[in-house]
Formats: C-alpha cells, sequence, structure tokens
C-alpha cells in the first residue's frame, strides 16, 4: 500500500543526511559564537574590528547556508495548516478501501443477504468469514474470468469457534460452547462433523437440510432480537411463535409422560416458564406451592360449575387424607406429581458445573 | 579610584534591567508570535473530530479487527496496528495479560490458570489512542506525524525519516517501525473515514464492541453512547487527552 519506490526512498536518506549536516553546522555555530566573545575581550584597535567583520561574514555564509539547505529540505506549503505537509491528509485520505461492506455484497448475492439479514447474525459481516472483498468486487466490475478474485470459503468448525468457543475471558452473556458439551447433548457420534452441516452459514441459527425444520430457542435468540428492533408485536406464550422450539423436541421422557395424564390437556407452559435467555443448563423455574395448584382447585362461589374436584380448604383436605404430622408439612406436589402431571423421575440430570454456568 | 574597563559590557552600555527586559520580550514575542501556529493544529477543531469508543464487556476475542486491520491497511507480517490483549484477574490481585500472536487469530482457552483462582477475564483491544495531545506528535524532528484538522494522528510516509523518536514516544506502544523505513500506525483508517465508510475494524466487529464517530457533533451515536455509560481512557495521569474511550476499563488495564 505505502510501498516505498528506490528513488524516494535515496531522498530520503538524502533528507536525513541534510538534517544531520544542519544540525551538525548550528552546533559549530553556538561554539564560535562562545569563542567570538572570549577573544574579543582580549583584542584591541584595527585587529579587532577585522575579526568582529570575518566574523559577520561567517554568519552571513551560515545564514545564507542554512537558507538554502532549509529551502532544499522543507516541503512545498509546510505549516500552512500546522506543522506537517498540507498535501499528507489528502494522500492518506486517497487510497481506496479494501473491505466493501456487506450491502455491497447484496448487489449480487441477494438470496444469501436476505437470509442473513433475518438471522442474528446480520451484524456479522460477510467479509469476517470470506475476508476482504476488494479483489472480488475488482474483477467483478470489470468482468473478468471467475477464476480471478474467486472468494472460496471452507465450512469449517474454526470459523464458528473463533467467536463461540468457551474460552477464558468471553462475556457470560454471549453465547459460547464446548464442542465436546455441545455434540453429545445433541447427539452428535462423529467427531469430524463440522457445525455447517446442521447449522446454515448464512443464517446459522437456523437448523439445516436433514436436520429437523429450523426454530427459534428463547435460550439462544433472546426475544427482543426481534420483538424490540423491527417493531413486531409481542406474541405473550413464546410456545405459540410459529418457530419456536416445542418443548417436546428436547424433553422427550417428560412430555410421553405427560401426554398419560390427567393433566395432559395443559400445556408446558401452563405451569413451567420458558428458560432463562442467560442460562444454558435447563432450570426451569414455577412456584410448586399449594396457592399454585389452589387457584384452580379452591372451592370458590364462581366456580360452581367446574367439573374439578375442588377442595374446601387445603387444611381441610389435610383432615381428610393425612395420616400423622409428618403428611401434613407436604405440599400438593409431594403426592399429587407423578399421579396427575408428570413423573418427575424423568428429568434428565444436570451436574452441578452446568447450572453454576 | 576607576573602575577597569570591561571592553563587552561598556562598549554596548548594557545594564542589568535592560538585558533582561529585551530578553524576556524577544521570548515573548517569539512564543506570541512562533508557538500558537504549532498548537492551533492540535486543538480542537470546529469541524469534525473523530472519536473512538471501544466496549469492553461486549467484546468475545474473536480477533476479526486484527485480521479486518491487517488486510485493509497492509500492516506487515509481526506488526499490528490494532491487536487485542486479555486480561485476567486473579483473586489474589495479580493480573495476567496475554495476547498471543495479537490476537490475529483469536484466542484459545488458557487451562494453565486454575479456574477456582480466577475473579474475573475479559478482553482488552488496543489502538492508537488518537490523543488530542500527542507525545509522538511532539517528538517528531521533521513535522512528519501530525493531528489533522479532523483529530486523526496520522504519517506522512513520504516525509518520514524513520529516527523511531515516536515510536519511543507513545506511551501504548501503538507505533511500529514499517520495514519500508517509516514510522506506521493506525490512521483510524482515514482513507475509509473520508469516504463516509467505517473504519475496518468498526465494520467487521460482530458485537459492535468498536465504534467511531465525530465528538463535534453532539447527535453522533458516539456522543449518546458516551453520554449514556461510564468510561475512561488509558493512562490519564500523562496527559496525553485520548480520544479513544473504554467502557468497562479498570485501573490495571494499561
Amino acid at each position: 500500500m505505502h510501498k516505498i519506490e528506490a528513488s524516494v526512498l535515496k531522498e530520503k536518506y538524502l533528507q536525513y543526511w541534510a538534517l544531520g549536516i544542519c544540525w551538525t553546522a548550528k552546533s559549530i555555530f553556538a561554539i564560535r559564537i562562545a569563542v567570538f566573545s572570549l577573544r574579543l575581550g582580549a583584542m584591541k584597535g584595527s585587529s579587532r574590528n577585522a575579526y568582529i567583520f570575518r566574523v559577520f561574514v561567517l554568519l552571513a555564509m551560515f545564514v545564507t547556508m542554512a537558507l538554502v539547505i532549509r529551502g532544499l529540505l522543507v516541503p512545498e506549503g509546510f505549516g500552512e495548516i500546522g506543522f506537517y505537509r498540507p498535501q499528507a491528509p489528502d494522500e492518506e485520505a486517497s487510497r481506496s478501501p479494501v473491505h466493501q461492506g456487506k450491502e455491497v455484497c447484496a448487489r449480487c448475492h441477494e438470496k444469501q443477504f436476505t437470509m442473513h439479514e433475518n438471522d442474528v447474525h446480520r451484524s456479522v459481516e460477510c467479509e469476517v468469514c470470506h475476508g476482504n472483498g476488494a479483489a472480488h468486487v475488482d474483477a467483478r466490475s470489470k468482468s473478468l474470468p471467475k477464476e480471478v478474485g474467486y472468494i472460496f470459503k471452507e465450512l469449517e468448525q474454526a470459523n464458528c469457534l473463533k467467536c463461540h468457543q468457551r474460552i477464558l475471558g468471553r462475556p457470560k452473556l454471549f453465547p459460547t460452547i464446548s464442542v465436546e458439551e455441545h455434540y453429545s447433548l445433541v447427539g452428535v457420534k462423529v467427531a469430524s462433523v463440522v457445525c455447517q452441516e446442521c447449522h446454515d452459514p448464512h443464517r446459522p441459527l437456523f437448523l439445516d437440510k436433514s436436520v429437523r425444520e429450523a426454530r427459534l430457542h428463547p435460550l439462544i435468540h433472546p426475544c427482543s432480537d426481534c420483538h424490540e428492533e423491527k417493531g413486531i408485536e409481542t406474541k405473550k406464550i413464546p410456545a405459540n411463535h410459529e418457530m419456536v422450539f416445542e418443548c417436546r423436541y428436547c424433553h422427550k421422557p417428560i412430555a410421553t409422560d405427560h401426554a398419560n395424564r390427567k393433566h395432559s390437556f395443559l400445556r408446558c407452559t401452563g405451569c413451567h416458564q420458558v428458560h432463562k435467555e442467560t442460562e444454558f443448563a435447563s432450570r426451569i423455574y414455577k412456584n410448586s406451592s399449594n396457592e399454585f395448584c389452589l387457584m384452580c382447585h379452591l372451592k370458590k362461589p364462581f366456580k360452581a360449575d367446574a367439573k374439578i374436584p375442588m377442595l374446601e380448604s387445603y387444611d381441610s383436605h389435610l383432615d381428610d387424607v393425612a395420616s400423622s404430622d409428618a403428611d401434613r408439612g407436604k405440599r400438593c406436589v409431594d403426592c399429587h406429581l407423578n399421579e396427575v402431571i408428570h413423573d418427575i423421575k424423568t428429568l434428565p440430570k444436570v451436574s452441578s458445573e452446568e447450572v453454576e454456568r | 579610584m576607576k573602575k577597569p574597563m570591561n571592553p563587552v559590557t561598556d562598549s554596548f552600555n548594557l545594564e542589568r534591567r535592560k538585558v533582561l527586559k529585551s530578553g524576556l520580550s524577544t521570548v515573548l514575542a517569539l512564543g506570541l508570535g512562533f508557538f500558537p501556529k504549532r498548537l492551533v493544529a492540535t486543538l480542537k477543531s470546529q469541524g469534525r473530530w473523530y472519536g473512538f469508543v471501544v466496549d469492553l464487556t461486549k467484546c468475545i476475542g474473536c480477533g476479526a479487527c486484527v485480521r479486518a486491520c491487517k488486510a485493509e491497511n497492509n500492516v506487515p507480517d509481526g506488526f499490528f496496528r490494532t491487536w487485542v490483549e486479555r486480561y485476567t484477574f486473579l483473586k489474589d490481585g495479580r493480573v495476567i495479560v496475554d495476547s498471543p500472536d495479537g490476537a490475529l487469530n483469536g484466542f484459545e482457552d488458557n487451562p494453565t490458570i486454575p479456574r477456582s483462582l480466577i475473579a474475573k477475564s475479559y478482553f482488552v483491544p488496543k489502538l492508537c489512542n488518537h490523543c488530542t495531545t500527542a507525545p509522538c506528535v511532539q517528538v517528531c524532528p521533521v513535522g512528519a506525524t501530525f493531528v489533522s484538522q479532523d483529530g486523526v494522528v496520522l504519517v506522512d510516509y513520504k516525509h518520514c525519516i524513520g529516527c523511531g523518536y515516536c515510536i519511543q514516544a507513545c506511551p501504548y506502544g501503538s507505533r511500529f517501525l514499517n520495514p519500508a523505513g517509516y514510522a506506521d500506525k493506525c490512521t483510524l483508517c482515514y482513507h475509509r473515514i473520508t469516504k463516509g465508510k467505517k473504519p475496518a475494524c468498526v465494520l467487521v466487529c460482530p458485537v459492535g464492541a468498536r465504534l467511531y464517530g465525530d465528538l463535534n457533533d453532539q447527535n453522533s451515536e458516539i456522543n449518546k453512547v458516551l453520554a449514556g455509560t461510564r468510561h475512561a481512557v488509558l493512562k490519564p495521569e500523562l496527559g496525553t487527552n485520548p480520544k479513544c474511550f473504554y467502557i468497562g476499563l479498570d485501573q490495571e488495564v494499561r
């Protein structure tokens, strides 16, 4: 870019030497003045005048020489707008940009661009993965053969892992994985599988090809990604979202079990909240207190026609069923969970390390 | 008794007061006539005045900025106009900094540090701070480096003699001697920003951790970000008045 040609380089060294000569001359001159004043004190009459004349001639010579050298060294216009060559900023600005920006890519690669724009990865410029497009755009604008400025990107894990590998220092809110953990979670048995075999490289959030139809997961894709910026009306229940993961895709044992229970008409989200957005481990909170069950099952005048089992009060229920003091301390779910909702034992175990993250 | 004659002082008939007066007025005249011209260029201009913001809470250390900068500016191997460091703070107060190859290929995990000892860790992208009172500009003997009228510290590659004073003067290590024989540094992609494009590193940052803009424009994004966050600069005690602001900076970061 700023490759200096031999002639310019030569000129530079010339400048360097001239500058050295200049400074040497200056110091010699300073020494001369000192010597001059010392000698002058010891002189008298005509020899003194002659000496003063000689010194002034010398001074004039030095000044002339300095002016000539300065005229040769100082570039044209130097100092007009500051202590620098006024052409320098424009010379720097005249270089042509190398990175083109995704808008330029979009002119030809509209399909990929649209895909990419609708993914959370829209903040990642095309040139981050593909490399800069200077040669490519230049060759295409001149209708050169396809081989010139050809951009090819190999599908490999490293591209994704530069950002998404779980390493020391990455912000906690940024989605990171360890490949081993991820593969064991999604059931990939072959280690040589690369990310792009499941994730479409132009919209990585969407699963690709033979993999099940793409859906958004609130864990990976916070709702605010779309609903704040784009002004899309929020759908209150994420499970109604057409592109959201169904719980049963991951929690199959529980979902199957639940389908055979009395509460099978209830959706998972009726009791559970969705995953917390920032947590990888599947910690799902729901208030399993008696009050939550009693919201439906407590007898109230306005519920007279309801066809579900009703209690006068929780204490009266305990009076009927409790056989010991220990039983009186139990919650609804302690007895009824497996019977009416789903078997809690089917929950997959989560290691303490995962929960901490 | 007559004092012996001193040929120098008596012939010019100079008195101490006169000497002091004329000396002082000469210095004053020189100062007024010469220095303002040099200073004007480094003072805040009325037009654009570019600044830079790095959000450390967002940086993921992928190194895309380093690679983009290399490609954009043809930076020679082994040198960096921008690079990324990882600061790891241990619970006992020690700070470990690493930057493998300037983060050209991103970062790897560092398993040598036991997780139980780590208090926190984050990435710190570094680049030229584009100081308002840049020490590198002050030391240049030939006027080959300067603060441009829009506040960007530039190098005049043709005029630079490659003496390396500026490289030593820069407290942030942002300069290097290009093997072609001149001092080189981040130009804030001057060739891009003057054409209305973002600097390469800002363009490619996937998480928006880098931001540049006009500090003189009260409605610019950079001013809004600066108004809305607590930010700091590197080595403020040096009085270089950097225009590169860091969000989420610890004082240990140098």
